[in-house]
């Protein structure tokens, strides 16, 4: 190979092959990735568009039960449960007199729900009561609106057992409510 | 090692040097760079015979050519590579150093000198092989010149086909050195040497042609420091070179004359041209040759002698031109014969065959080989034309690269510039995850809104159930109930089993027994009427705000009774009443209700 040749291949093509080559191919990534950097921005910056209409949307939407949401986390809250069914029951019997409704047991189980795959497992509430019609009535409209988390399994309304008094109008009434929780 | 790549590199660098000079695109893109001196625009023609130095100038120009005188210059000069770059310069009329438009023709006649070719090369027939290797290593061709050479001495071979041998013939190249320095790339001027009694030689065959095909004829070209015979029959028979060694004609000339005539009988129908091609006139050769016959007693009755003048022989030249020649411009008849190649033939290759025609256009051939060296560091200095337009095409691609990073480095501004206009690129990601966090928030507010809002929508509650009893069987003497029982559960197979994902229907169930009297029976039996217990169950609905217990859509009511007579003993509940009964009252909720239980995959609170 002559002198001349050599020359050319180092000085003129091996040379600036790599003085051309490194910048010419690092300025090419430089651009694919500052495009898919661009392009990625402008998606995110249309999400980010399309995320503050929904956003805006949300709250709209949210307006209506915004107050009652940390109410209804409460409600649902499985923590310190048992304190608060039993404030709210005391709370819907306060109204009447003993002679009128008597709490005679409260009990918490855990259990499945009646209806198996839907409210899952949790907690059970038994309640028996020594009441007449009516106050028991007025009181379980009191506590069941109080905790709407109380859902109703089974209830059994029976005269008591060896009355003294064949016509009384006292009742034994036992109350099974599943309590939904979020947890 | 690093010593020896340095090394290498810096031979390399500056080979480079030298082939940038040589690739200058101007001169890649002239059709005359690579070209040989005789085909230049404008050729330098310098004469040397020793002592002086003519000098003339043939320009191109349209239709012909145009003679000029050259500049004067003396042989003192020609060893001086300013001056004689200067002269070129004159030529040329240029103030740049640029001479690739110039040829400059050295014809040599200031000596010339014989050898004897070996046996290897002494056939015609060789003479490519011998005209290459006489170049690269001279002794292997002639005898006696060992195995060093001197590049300011050249050696080229001459084929004899009629006497089938072949002559060698050396020049000296005295002016070598600035001869080299005109080709530098920087000047890059062509440059040939010519051997001025071979071109004579060949001029004089063209110009003798005729008479010769009628009588041999035996040409002395007499310059100032020897003498060349070279007598011509059917074609050239021999070539001999006598030296003056320091005298007006050579020492032996009659000798040697009549020993080379002799043995070819050419002495009884011969014609000697006694041709002038130094200063001084033949008629002195004549007289020696005269007084040698006359002393020796040869008979040279059959011998014509002619000598023509220098005039003679350009007027001549001017026929075979078809233009008017100044002779005291053109001054040389060997200029001639490099520019009128055309005369000898278009052959650009020697052929071996015998006779006048081709011997003219064989020594019209001989007559342009150059005695400028072309051994391999010659070559090894000359840049082809294919390398010079690898060079100049890499260059170009080096400026197209250096564009196109240009290019590319202002699309990549230009793709910057208009990104960073925009607000996305401008939008900071902490505002991008302060929205993206309220905007999950507030998602999982709403989700768990719609969840656990639906979850706890009124479905089973003591209250309604007990109230919808007393709307069932409102207080009455005919109708005694001393055992009321609600319960739900599930029904739909598919909510509990193959389609976890459907929401689960159920039933509500309330069962109560008790006594009733014969009005309660009846009452009892038209509950069981479904358009009566939907007519109830939609009015506790509507009453108690219950939509649970609406019956519309899919869900269905049903109510059962059974009554039978009160065996029981007299005293016991219900006394008065004959008969005891149980009801039972069933609502389905479908899987497909609005209100049927959906099912709860337990998530976090937002």
């Amino acid at each position: 190979m002559s002198n001349y040749l050599k020359a050319i291949l180092v000085f003129d093509l091996a040379i600036p092959a790599l003085l051309l080559g490194i910048p010419g191919i690092s300025l090419l990534i430089a651009l694919t990735r500052f495009d898919s950097y661009a392009e990625e921005k402008k998606t995110e910056f249309e999400q980010h568009v399309e995320r503050t209409l929904q956003t805006a949307a949300l709250r709209h939407q949210l307006e209506p039960v915004q107050d009652k949401l940390p109410l209804l986390k409460t409600v649902l809250s499985g923590r310190d449960i048992e304190a608060r069914l039993d404030r709210g029951i005391s709370s819907a019997l306060e109204r009447f007199s003993t002679d009128e409704i008597a709490w005679t047991l409260r009990d918490v189980q855990s259990g499945a729900f009646a209806v198996p795959q839907t409210l899952g497992d949790g907690r059970k509430l038994v309640l028996r009561f020594y009441s007449r019609w009516e106050p028991l009535t007025l009181a379980a409209l009191n506590w069941e609106t109080e905790q709407p988390n109380l859902f109703l399994e089974s209830l059994t309304l029976q005269k008591p057992q060896g009355a003294s008094e064949p016509n009384s109008s006292y009742l034994e009434s036992d109350l099974s409510y599943f309590v939904i929780t979020d947890n | 090692m690093l010593t020896r790549v340095s090394e290498a590199l810096s031979r390399v660098a500056v080979a480079h040097r030298a082939a940038k000079g040589y690739a200058r695109t101007r001169r890649v893109l002239s059709a005359g760079s690579f070209e040989p001196a005789e085909n230049q625009p404008t050729r330098w023609h310098l004469h040397l015979d020793g002592r002086e130095v003519t000098s003339t100038i043939c320009r191109v120009k349209e239709g012909g050519r145009e003679w000029l005188k050259g500049p004067e210059i003396s042989f003192g000069d020609l060893l001086h590579k300013e001056i004689l770059q200067e002269k070129c310069r004159e030529i040329v009329g240029a103030k740049s150093a640029d001479l690739s438009n110039l040829g400059v023709l050295l014809h040599l006649a200031d000596q010339v000198e014989p050898g004897i070719v070996l046996e290897a090369y002494e056939r015609p027939e060789t003479h490519f092989a011998a005209q290459v290797a006489v170049r690269d290593f001279p002794g292997t061709v002639v005898a006696g010149l060992g195995e060093s050479s001197v590049r300011s001495a050249q050696w080229r071979t001459y084929p004899l086909v009629s006497p089938e041998r072949t002559v060698a013939l050396k020049h000296e190249l005295s002016s070598l050195e600035t001869l080299e320095h005109l080709i530098e790339p920087e000047l890059d001027a062509k440059v040939a040497v010519r051997s001025a009694p071979i071109e004579m030689l060949a001029l004089l065959l063209l110009i003798y042609g005729a008479a010769i095909r009628e009588k041999p004829h035996c040409f002395a070209l007499y310059y100032d420091r020897f003498t060349v015979l070279a007598p011509v029959s059917n074609g050239v028979l021999d070539l001999k070179i006598l030296p003056h060694r320091n005298r007006d004609i050579p020492e032996n000339f009659g000798d040697d004359f009549f020993s080379l005539l002799e043995p070819l009988g050419l002495l009884s129908s011969c014609t000697l041209v006694l041709s002038p091609c130094g200063s001084k006139k033949p008629a002195k050769l004549f007289e020696v040759l005269d007084s040698y016959a006359h002393v020796h007693q040869k008979l040279v009755n059959g011998l014509e002698v002619q000598i023509p003048n220098s005039d003679s022989i350009l007027q001549s030249a001017s026929t075979l031109a078809g233009e008017p020649l100044d002779a005291t411009i053109v001054q040389r008849p060997e200029f001639l014969s490099s520019e009128y190649s055309n005369w000898f033939g278009s052959e650009k290759q020697i052929s071996f065959s015998v006779g006048i025609e081709p011997e003219i256009q064989r020594f019209g051939i001989l007559g342009r080989v150059s005695f400028f060296p072309e051994d391999e560091e010659a070559r090894e200095k000359h840049l082809p034309r294919s390398l010079a337009i690898l060079l100049l095409s890499l260059k170009a691609g080096r400026y197209l690269g250096v564009l196109l990073l240009l290019v590319l480095a202002g699309v990549l501004g230009l793709h910057a510039a208009n990104a960073y206009r925009g607000e996305a690129m401008q939008l900071v990601s902490n505002v991008i995850n302060r929205e993206k966090g309220s905007y999950d928030q507030l998602n999982a507010s709403l989700q768990y809104a719609k969840k656990w809002g639906r979850n706890l929508t009124p479905r089973s509650n003591a209250w309604s159930v007990m109230d919808f009893v007393l709307t069932l069987l409102p207080e009455s003497p005919e109708i005694l109930c001393d055992n009321i029982h609600y319960s739900m559960r599930a029904v739909d197979a598919r909510a509990t089993a193959s389609a976890p994902n459907k929401p689960g229907g159920f039933a509500r169930e309330w069962a109560l027994t008790g006594f009733c009297s014969d009005r309660g029976r009846e009452q009892l039996a038209g509950l069981q009427e479904n358009e009566k217990l939907a007519a109830i169950f939609n009015d506790v609905a509507q009453r108690l705000n219950q939509p649970i217990f609406a019956v519309e859509n899919k869900r269905t009511v049903k109510a059962i009774s059974r009554v039978e007579l009160n065996n029981q003993p007299v005293g016991a509940g219900g006394q008065r009443l004959p008969y005891k009964f149980s009801l039972t009252v069933t609502q389905l909720i479908p899987a497909e209700d609005i209100l049927a239980l959906p099912l709860i995959a337990k998530a976090a609170k937002p």
